[in-house]
């Protein structure tokens, strides 16, 4: 993507921040800790609109899941 | 290092159609115009020929494509920036109204970039910003101001968050709905609810597991119960198929001793009767045989069958071929009939093809007749034809000579007029026949003998008359003669052979005659043997049958005794055969019982497994549960560490925030009335042990005054307000701008005195230690009455 045309939803140094204090809180869970990052990624390049889809992905994941079955 | 501007230049950028250059100097640069003149126009410039985009844009305001003038097909700008220490940086970018770009960087070292994402990395190293940062820290804009002066608390507090680069970890936060995962959860839970009100939960699975035990041992125990009894029963089968058996043969035996009955029903003629009937039937056919006048070898034939003997089968055999004899003897004579007849039919068609020849013949019969008939008439009348011509000929002599006579006297009567009338003339004349002198004398005389000369020619001719016509009437007949002769002549052969035809004609009705009273009477006897023939043959047939008769009633009798036999021999198997037909009876009803518990097991195995579906659904439902709970605890958990993230970043910044803020009042707002300005955290309740916050904390923006800390929008004027947060904005920018020495802002004053716009645009530099300052404002004359200014002036 190209400077002009990227939506860039958080700062470097915000971001970085995050990162680490996910590292940090969630250490004990692993899971949780994949999940934080997974949404912050997800914020980075789509935002509001990103995260939103990314939780209800997850929602449906059970009922993606009957399908296939 | 420090970044400055050095100039600009645009060309169909938008207001700018036509090309526009400004160089910017070290200080302060006021752009001063009227509403669309090209103020923000010449900001926005700056910004995309740095970064290829500028606030509106990244505000989605409006698209690149709305950069290019409307009467411009593309738009190019062109901006000089030094990089103290390295020297000139030349950005240029060409946009064409399709939103194609070309973007081109001409560094120091004369070496060119292209493309723009290249560019960009060299931008953001040279500002140590992003175009995010570049915004909120290096340009801005009055719209940022309105809505920290203005906006609720809320939006305030999003806006300066914004300005310290925080935002996002609020948005991310508030973006975690925990709602989503609720729902999910309340949708499985009511799924849950209803496949546990639909099959009785647990319970009814045991009790379907109870009845499936008790439906299974009630079956087997039906199972053997009728393998015990179809045991019994195979021990009884031999008895039960022979008293089968002799049933059927007694049902055998009651249909024909029926049939028997009802032969015998009308009576048995005795040997006797029988006896004397064939012996009439003998009789019978003996004088058929008369009749038929059969050679004496058959009729003997008949006189020796004898009668008497005890064998009658032979007899009706015998008697039989005698029928058969005269019957063919019978067809003979009937082959004969029909010959007979057959010439009969051939006689009379020989008769009424005669018939029709004669009818052939009868016109020219009768012409013959007619003709014949002429003739004989006129020969009556004038004889035959040779005395007829004989006639005619002297008839025609004698007319002759009346002619000849009638010419003389005519001849004589002429000469005598001639003399006369000489001599009446003359007196005399010389007779021209014999020459000699004629007198008046002769007058007298020749004129009696003119006169009788005259009377004598008229006889004459009505002599000549007369017999011309007898002539004529005559050869007339003579003409009818011999037409008539030769009429028949002509038909002469035919006139024969009518007559011969005509005798022909009475001997084949003669002969048809005779041959027809022989063969009527032919025909009748034959006739009166036919039908002896066919009495003789019903009565033999009749015979037959009484005589078939006899042996019936001794078979009636066998009949009867054997089936009393067969009876006596059932009553004795009976008890065998009904204890068969009990146990069978209750082999069917083991069976019937076996079937149902059989269905049933078979739906309480569907029902079990229906139950084992629906529990394993209900696992998989209640794992899916615990993950979107878990995960929804996860969410729950990230936000709150992402609100407690975004609370302490906002403290961090606030304390050296509010220093730089009061710094920039002290020095841009010349009176004293404001003593202090401070940012406070307003933090929400802290939230319950181990649960993740849920609540944001917000700013609160204070002035002190006269020593007391107010919120700002108490007693605070407009022109105070803009100050404070024009404050905080630079502040803000001072926290995050590190490289960039200039800043641009769009009007931010719009509403205060001249002290304070002259104060700010004096102190503006040196209290934020910035080389450069872009301000667009409408506020030209008071630019005008600074020093160290570059005022550039815009006109629509």
């Amino acid at each position: 993507m190209s400077a002009t045309s990227e939506e860039k939803h958080v700062g470097k140094s915000i971001e970085n921040m995050l990162r680490e204090i996910f590292e940090k809180e969630l250490s004990g869970d692993p899971e949780a800790r994949d999940l934080a990052m997974k949404i912050l990624e997800e914020y980075k390049s789509r935002g509001r609109r990103g995260v939103k889809e990314l939780l209800e992905s997850l929602v449906e994941q059970y009922d993606a899941s009957l399908e296939g079955a | 290092m420090t970044l400055l501007l050095r100039e600009l230049e645009v060309e169909g950028f938008r207001v700018f159609r036509d090309p526009f250059k400004i160089k910017i100097n070290e200080g302060l640069t006021v752009i001063s115009g009227p509403v669309g003149s090209g103020k923000s126009s010449i900001i926005s410039a700056i910004e995309y020929a740095l970064y290829g985009t500028d606030a509106n844009i990244d505000k989605k305001l409006y698209t690149r494509r709305d950069l290019v003038n409307d009467s411009s097909e593309t738009a190019r700008v062109s901006l000089l920036v030094e990089a103290e220490g390295e020297g000139l940086y030349k950005f240029e970018r060409i946009i064409t109204k399709s939103g194609k770009e070309k973007a081109t960087l001409v560094l120091p070292s004369g070496e060119t970039i292209q493309g723009a994402e290249a560019i960009k990395g060299l931008v953001e190293e040279l500002t140590g910003l992003d175009f995010f940062e570049f915004s909120r820290s290096v340009a801005v804009s009055y719209v940022s101001l309105f809505l920290l002066a203005y906006g609720g608390s809320s939006a305030r507090s999003n806006v300066i968050d914004r300005l310290l680069g925080i935002e996002s970890v609020k948005e991310l936060a508030s973006s975690l709905s925990i709602k989503l995962f609720e729902n999910k959860l309340n949708e499985i839970d009511s799924q849950i609810e209803s496949i546990r009100e639909l099959f009785g939960g647990e319970t009814y699975e045991t009790s379907g597991q109870e009845e499936y035990t008790v439906v299974k041992k009630e079956l087997e125990g039906l199972k053997a119960e009728k393998e015990k009894l179809e045991n019994e029963k195979k021990k009884l089968e031999p008895y039960a198929e022979k008293y089968q058996q002799i049933e059927q043969q007694i049902k055998g035996g009651e249909g024909a001793l029926k049939v028997l009955e009802e032969q015998l029903k009308k009576g048995v003629l005795s040997m006797e009767e029988i006896t004397e009937a064939l012996i009439q039937v003998q009789e019978k056919l003996l004088s058929t045989a008369e009749k038929l006048q059969v050679p004496d070898s058959t009729r003997k034939k008949i006189e020796n069958i004898e009668i008497g003997g005890k064998n009658l089968e032979n007899v009706f055999g015998e008697l039989e071929a005698a029928y058969s004899e005269l019957t063919n003897i019978y067809y003979e004579k009937y082959e004969a009939l029909k010959e007979q007849e057959a010439h009969l039919k051939e006689l009379h068609g020989r008769l009424r093809a005669i018939e029709e020849n004669l009818v052939n013949f009868e016109r020219d019969v009768d012409n013959y007749e007619k003709a014949e008939r002429i003739v004989e008439e006129l020969k009556n009348k004038y004889g035959d034809e040779k005395e007829l011509h004989q006639k005619i000929q002297e008839l025609s002599r004698e007319l002759d000579e009346l002619q000849r006579a009638s010419q003389m006297e005519r001849y004589a009567l002429v000469l005598k007029r001639h003399v006369a009338e000489k001599v009446a003339k003359n007196g005399e004349a010389d007779c021209p026949v014999c020459g000699s002198k004629v007198t008046s004398e002769f007058l007298e005389k020749a004129k009696l003998d003119v006169s009788q000369g005259s009377k004598k020619i008229r006889d004459i001719e009505e002599k000549i008359r007369q017999l011309e016509e007898r002539i004529k009437e005559l050869k007339s007949a003579l003409e009818d003669i011999r037409t008539n002769n030769l009429v028949i002549i002509s038909l002469q052969d035919r006139y024969d052979t009518y007559h011969e035809m005509l005798d022909q004609k009475q001997q084949l009705e003669e002969e048809l005659e005779t041959e027809n009273m022989e063969f009527q009477k032919a025909k009748a006897a034959l006739e009166d043997i036919e039908v002896e023939l066919k009495q003789t043959r019903n009565e033999l047939s009749r015979l037959r049958k009484e005589y078939a008769k006899i042996p019936l009633v001794n078979q009636a009798y066998e009949i009867k005794s054997n089936l009393s036999k067969l009876q006596a021999n059932l009553s004795e198997l009976k008890p065998y055969w009904e204890k068969y037909r009990e146990l069978e009876e209750k082999i069917r009803e083991l069976e019937s019982r076996i079937n149902e518990k059989t269905q049933r097991l078979s739906f309480l195995e569907e029902k079990s497994e229906e139950i084992k579906r629906t529990m394993d659904k209900l696992e998989e439902l209640r794992l899916e549960r615990e993950r979107i709970a878990r995960m929804a605890q996860n969410i729950s958990r990230i936000k709150g560490i992402l609100i407690n993230v975004h609370s302490e970043l906002r403290k961090n910044k606030i304390q050296e925030l509010n220093n730089t803020m009061n710094k920039l009042v002290k020095t841009m707002y010349p009176y004293t009335d404001i003593e202090e300005v401070r940012v406070r955290i307003r933090t929400p309740p802290k939230a319950e042990d181990r649960q993740p916050q849920k609540k944001y904390s917000t700013y609160v923006i204070e002035a002190k005054t006269s020593g007391n800390w107010l919120p700002f929008t108490s007693r605070m004027s407009d022109g105070q307000k803009t100050i404070i947060f024009l404050a905080l904005a630079l502040g803000i920018s001072m926290l995050t701008n590190k490289k960039v020495g200039f800043v641009i802002l769009d009007e931010p004053l719009p509403n205060v005195d001249t002290q304070i716009k002259i104060s700010f645009l004096k102190n503006i530099l040196p209290s934020l230690g910035l080389r450069q300052a872009i301000i667009t404002t409408q506020a030209e004359d008071i630019a005008e009455k600074l020093e160290g200014v570059t005022l550039v002036k815009l006109k629509r």
